[in-house]
C-alpha cells in the first residue's frame, strides 16, 4: 500500500490577512464582470 | 545569466514552492483564480471580430471594410495584406485555441507534475501574454498569420498549461473538499470573458482613432495586464509537503472504493477502462453543452419572435428596429447563460464533495436529458420564463461537468498524477468542440434545406439528439467502477516517482 506521511502545520492567524487581500484582488474584477453581465441580462426581465 | 536572473529562475523550482508550516491553504485558490480569469478571455475573443473585420479599411482613412478581390482563393486571402479579414477567417482562432489547449495540456501534463505549478504558471503567462503581444503586432502590420501563431498557437499552449497548472496542487491542499477547490479555479476560466470582454470594449473605445479601430493597442494593454496578473498567480502557488493533510481530517475509508488513497501512473491511466469512460462522460456532457450554447440565442429569437417585445408575428416579419430590440434581449440571455455557467462550476463541484462524483454526473445526465427534451415543449407553450429557466439550469450543469471532473479523476486515480491525467482527458474537450457544433449545424441544415421544416421548429430534433448524447454519457458514468489493483503504483514506484517530482525534498 502507498502510505502517506502526515505533516500538520501550525495554524498561522496572520495568514488570514493575506487571504483576505488575495481574495479581494481577484474578487473585485470578478464582481465587476458579474455586475456587467447582470446589467446586460436585466433587459430580459423588463 | 545574471546573478539576479539565476535567483529568479531558481525560485521557480518545485522544491522552492513548498509551503512552510504556517501557510494558509486558502491562499492557493485566489492564485489559481488569477490565472484562470486571465486565460478565460479566450471565450471572449469574439468581441474583437467586428472591429478587426474593417481594421484595414479604417487604417486607410475610410469607415468601411475593404473586401478582397473576388478572384482570390482562401489561401490567397490569408496572405493578402491589402484587404480586410472576414469574420469566418478570424473565427479560426477558436479552433486553434481549443485544439492547442487540449494538446498542450495532454503533452505537457507530465512535465508539469515534475516541474511544479509555479514554473507551469510562468510559462503560461509568457505564452498567453506574449501571444497577445505577437497578435498586436499582427494587427498592426495587418498579418493574420501572426494572430493565429501568437494568440492561437502560442496563446493556446498557454491556455492548456494555465488551465491544468493548479489542479494537482489544489487537490493536494484540499483533500477534504476536492470538488470545491478545483471548482473555484475552473470557475475563473468561465468568468474570464465576463471581465475581459467589457474591458476590451472599454479599451477599444479609448484607443480608437480615425485611422485605428484600437485593437492592437488593446491587445498590448491586455497582454501586459494578463502577464502581470498571471505572474502574481504563479508566484502565489505553493505546494503542500508530501502527505500533508488538514488538521483533524482523516481520509474516508467508506465510499464503496470510489475514492482511492493510492495512485495510478500517468502512463497506466489510459490503459484503464475508467479513463476512457470518464473521457466519454466529459466529451458527451461538453458536446451537448456546446451544442446548446450555440443554439440558445437564435432559438430564443426564432421560437418566440415578436412575443419577446409584446408584438405579434415571427422574427422574419419584424422591422429592423424591432429585430435590434430582440437582438439586445438575446445578448442579455447569452450574458445570463455565461453567469449561470460559472455559478454552476462552483455549485455542482462543491456539492459533489457531499453526494459523490458519480451521483453528481448521474444528476447532470438524467436531469439534463429531461431538460433538453423539455425545451421544445417550453417553446411550444410560449413560456419565455420556463424556456430561459431550462437553459439556465442546463448551463449550470455544463459548467459543473468541467469543474467536477478533476475531483472525479483524483478519486479514481489518486493525486500523484491527477494534473497530468486531467490534461490528457481534456482531449475530450477538443473532440467535443468539433462534435457539438457539427451535430447542431448539420441537423439544422438538413431539416431546413432537405426536409423543408420551418426555422423555428428545426431546433426540436437537435435538442432530442443532444439529449441522446447525454444518454451515452449516462451509461459511461454508470459503468465507472474502482480501478483494478494491477494498475496502481507500488510503494517503490511511488517513491521513485516522488523523487523525480522533487516531492521527497519536502520531507
Amino acid at each position: 500500500m502507498n502510505q502517506e506521511t502526515t505533516v500538520v502545520p501550525r495554524p498561522d492567524r496572520s495568514g488570514w490577512i493575506a487571504v483576505a487581500v488575495s481574495w479581494t484582488l481577484v474578487g473585485i474584477p470578478l464582481a465587476w464582470g458579474i455586475w456587467k453581465s447582470l446589467v446586460k441580462a436585466a433587459i430580459l426581465f423588463r | 545569466m545574471t546573478h539576479r536572473g539565476v535567483k529568479v529562475f531558481a525560485s521557480l523550482a518545485k522544491e522552492r514552492t513548498v509551503a512552510g508550516p504556517g501557510f494558509n491553504r486558502w491562499l492557493v485558490p485566489p492564485a489559481a483564480l488569477a490565472i484562470h480569469l486571465c486565460i478565460g478571455m479566450a471565450y471572449g475573443f469574439s468581441v474583437f471580430w467586428l472591429p478587426l473585420s474593417h481594421a484595414y479599411g479604417v487604417a486607410q482613412g475610410g469607415t468601411e471594410a475593404v473586401a478582397c478581390a473576388p478572384d482570390l482563393n482562401w489561401l490567397a486571402q490569408i496572405i493578402a495584406r491589402e484587404c480586410d479579414w472576414k469574420i469566418s477567417t478570424l473565427g479560426w482562432m477558436y479552433t486553434l485555441f481549443f485544439v492547442y489547449l487540449g494538446s498542450s495540456a495532454a503533452v505537457f501534463g507530465h512535465w508539469l507534475e515534475h516541474a511544479g505549478p509555479r514554473k507551469a504558471g510562468v510559462v503560461a503567462a509568457l505564452c498567453w501574454g506574449g501571444g497577445l503581444l505577437i497578435s498586436a503586432y499582427g494587427v498592426y502590420i495587418h498579418e493574420i498569420r501572426l494572430l493565429w501563431i501568437g494568440s492561437g498557437i502560442i496563446g493556446g499552449c498557454g491556455l492548456g498549461l494555465g488551465y491544468i497548472s493548479p489542479v494537482s496542487t489544489l487537490i493536494k491542499w484540499f483533500p477534504d473538499r476536492r470538488g470545491m477547490a478545483t471548482g473555484m479555479a475552473i470557475m475563473g476560466f468561465g468568468g474570464g470573458a465576463m471581465i475581459g470582454s467589457p474591458l476590451a470594449d472599454i479599451l477599444m473605445r479609448h484607443f480608437q482613432s480615425p485611422t485605428s479601430v484600437g485593437v492592437w493597442e488593446t491587445f498590448v494593454t491586455m497582454g501586459l495586464l494578463y502577464f502581470i496578473a498571471m505572474m502574481c498567480g504563479a508566484f502565489g502557488y505553493r505546494v503542500p509537503p508530501t502527505g500533508w493533510k488538514p488538521a483533524g481530517w482523516e481520509a474516508p475509508q467508506a465510499g464503496g472504493g470510489m475514492i482511492t488513497t493510492r495512485h495510478v501512473h500517468l502512463y497506466r491511466a489510459p490503459a484503464t477502462p475508467q479513463f476512457w469512460l470518464l473521457w466519454g462522460v466529459l466529451c458527451m456532457n461538453v458536446s451537448a453543452g456546446i451544442g446548446v450554447i450555440g443554439m440558445a440565442s437564435p432559438m430564443l429569437q426564432e421560437v418566440f419572435g415578436g412575443r419577446l417585445i409584446d408584438l405579434p408575428g415571427a422574427l422574419a416579419d419584424l422591422s429592423d428596429a424591432d429585430k435590434l430590440k430582440i437582438a439586445a434581449i438575446a445578448a442579455g440571455f447569452t450574458g445570463l447563460l455565461s453567469l449561470l455557467n460559472i455559478l454552476g462550476r462552483i455549485f455542482w463541484a462543491s456539492l459533489s464533495d457531499y453526494i459523490g462524483r458519480k451521483r453528481t454526473y448521474i444528476i447532470f445526465f438524467l436531469l439534463g436529458m429531461i431538460l433538453y427534451a423539455s425545451a421544445p415543449y417550453a417553446g411550444g407553450l410560449g413560456s419565455v420564463a420556463l424556456f430561459v429557466g431550462i437553459f439556465c439550469l442546463i448551463l449550470t450543469m455544463y459548467g459543473g461537468g468541467f469543474a467536477t471532473i478533476p475531483a472525479y479523476l483524483a478519486d479514481m486515480f489518486g493525486t500523484q498524477f491527477v494534473g497530468a491525467i486531467h490534461g490528457r482527458l481534456l482531449t475530450a474537450w477538443s473532440m467535443a468542440g468539433i462534435l457539438g457544433p457539427v451535430i447542431v449545424n448539420y441537423i439544422r441544415e438538413y431539416q431546413i434545406e432537405v426536409m423543408g421544416i420551418p426555422a423555428a421548429q428545426a431546433y426540436n430534433t437537435t435538442m432530442y439528439v443532444l439529449a441522446g448524447l447525454l444518454l451515452v454519457g449516462f451509461f459511461c458514468n454508470i459503468a465507472v467502477r474502482p480501478v483494478a489493483e494491477r494498475y496502481y503504483m507500488t510503494d517503490a514506484e511511488l517513491e521513485a516517482e516522488r523523487r523525480l517530482a522533487h516531492d521527497l525534498a519536502t520531507r
